[in-house]
């Protein structure tokens, strides 16, 4: 039942961004999903969301579930290494995600999406996370 | 365990894209493709209309019937409009093809294809506004490629003194690059197409407008001027344009 309600927030978020904003609402509900909750069903998800954009943006199938996986698994390598409920460290990651995925979808340096986009998730952590990670500590980077 | 089950799973994933991505290249999920854009067209389309739809009291009262003629009436209108530019321009040498955008928020889609005698290079515009060419084709919709992003370079010229330089696409806006010192070029002046269509027809008409010049400047080599281009539409409130076939 909750992969079901997973899947249709999914897929809520991917219309969002295909009709409404355009900021990556998807990778950002995947960065948070490999970061917090599974890295199991954020790989699924990323893989199935790529597919999906292919569909509607007419790219070949594939292009985009490639580098959703790819990103997250180097995501999840940086979350091996690093403590990811440390503040710094997620705002790191988060932008050099959103910043890559920018960089792969319009093919140059746009530095606009992947800023709102890390506030976006900085906000949706305090919100959702907001045990787990470690706000006051920002300064202690061992 | 988890981590080698994440590391399996990441495995498995990836070859499966990689091996998608390889049938997709050589063209055999085309009728897979075909189908399933067949499927969302429609709901494409309404969400789109639903997104820009404003939600006031004539739209929730109106019937459908009432909303088919609308959307009729609108088409009509937008014809019209393009007939009078195109007596006007030198459009008119062309086949148009009307066409209802699909998505504008991160791409520009448009819902003819290939089956509707779409080809990738053509050029896309709306009453005499360039508002891209077509990069991919598929049998149902087509993806343009607006001249604000990345990858677009067209060649371009002032409309007043005839100044030739490049728009070029940053992304969410465009500079009027490599125009030469000798050149003159102001604030206020609108740039337009020069035109490159090859001999099967297909390619950029010339004279259709890019946008207007905002400020001047020189480029960090001192060689070229070069201009921040203001579109003179708003490319995501179009609902409908139209491709020269």
């Amino acid at each position: 039942m909750n992969v079901l309600r997973n899947f249709i927030l999914l897929v809520a978020l991917a219309v969002a961004e295909i009709f409404l904003v355009p900021l990556p609402f998807v990778f950002m509900a995947l960065f948070l999903w490999v970061s917090f909750i599974s890295e199991y069903e954020g790989l699924i998800f990323a893989f199935t969301a790529g597919f999906l954009f292919d569909l509607f943006f007419l790219k070949a199938f594939g292009t985009t579930s490639i580098s959703f996986l790819l990103i997250l698994f180097i995501l999840i390598l940086y979350k091996r290494k690093v403590r990811m409920n440390n503040i710094v460290f997620l705002t790191f990651g988060s932008f050099a995600s959103l910043f890559t995925v920018e960089y792969i979808w319009r093919g140059g340096v746009s530095f606009a999406p992947p800023i709102l986009g890390t506030i976006i998730i900085l906000f949706l952590v305090r919100l959702l996370f907001k045990e787990e990670v470690q706000y006051e500590s920002w300064y202690r980077l061992s | 365990m988890e981590q080698r089950r994440t590391m399996s799973l990441f495995v498995i994933l990836i070859s499966i894209a990689v091996a998608i991505f390889l049938l997709d290249r050589t063209g055999i999920l085309l009728g897979l493709r075909a189908s399933l854009e067949g499927i969302i067209s429609p709901v494409e389309r309404t969400a789109q209309k639903l997104v820009k739809d404003k939600l006031d009291e004539q739209k929730l009262t109106i019937d459908e019937k009432l909303a088919h003629l609308e959307e009729l009436q609108k088409e009509n209108e937008a014809l019209r409009i393009q007939l009078g530019v195109v007596r006007e321009s030198n459009i008119s040498t062309k086949k148009l093809l009307l066409a209802h955008v699909l998505s504008t928020s991160r791409f520009f889609v448009i819902d003819k294809g290939v089956d509707d005698g779409v080809v990738a290079g053509q050029t896309v515009f709306f009453k005499n506004v360039f508002i891209g060419k077509i990069t991919t084709a598929s049998q149902k919709a087509s993806r343009v490629l607006l001249p604000k992003e990345f990858d677009s370079n067209t060649t371009a010229k002032t409309k007043e003194t005839g100044a030739l330089g490049l728009a070029r696409g940053q992304g969410d806006s465009m500079v009027f690059s490599d125009v030469i010192l000798s050149e003159n070029i102001k604030a206020g002046d609108n740039v337009e197409t020069v035109g490159n269509v090859d001999e099967k027809g297909i390619g950029i008409l010339p004279s259709l407008t890019i946008g207007t010049i905002e400020n001047v400047r020189k480029s960090s080599n001192q060689l070229f001027w070069e201009a921040t281009l203001k579109p003179v539409i708003d490319y995501q409130k179009l609902e409908e344009v139209f491709v020269a076939l």
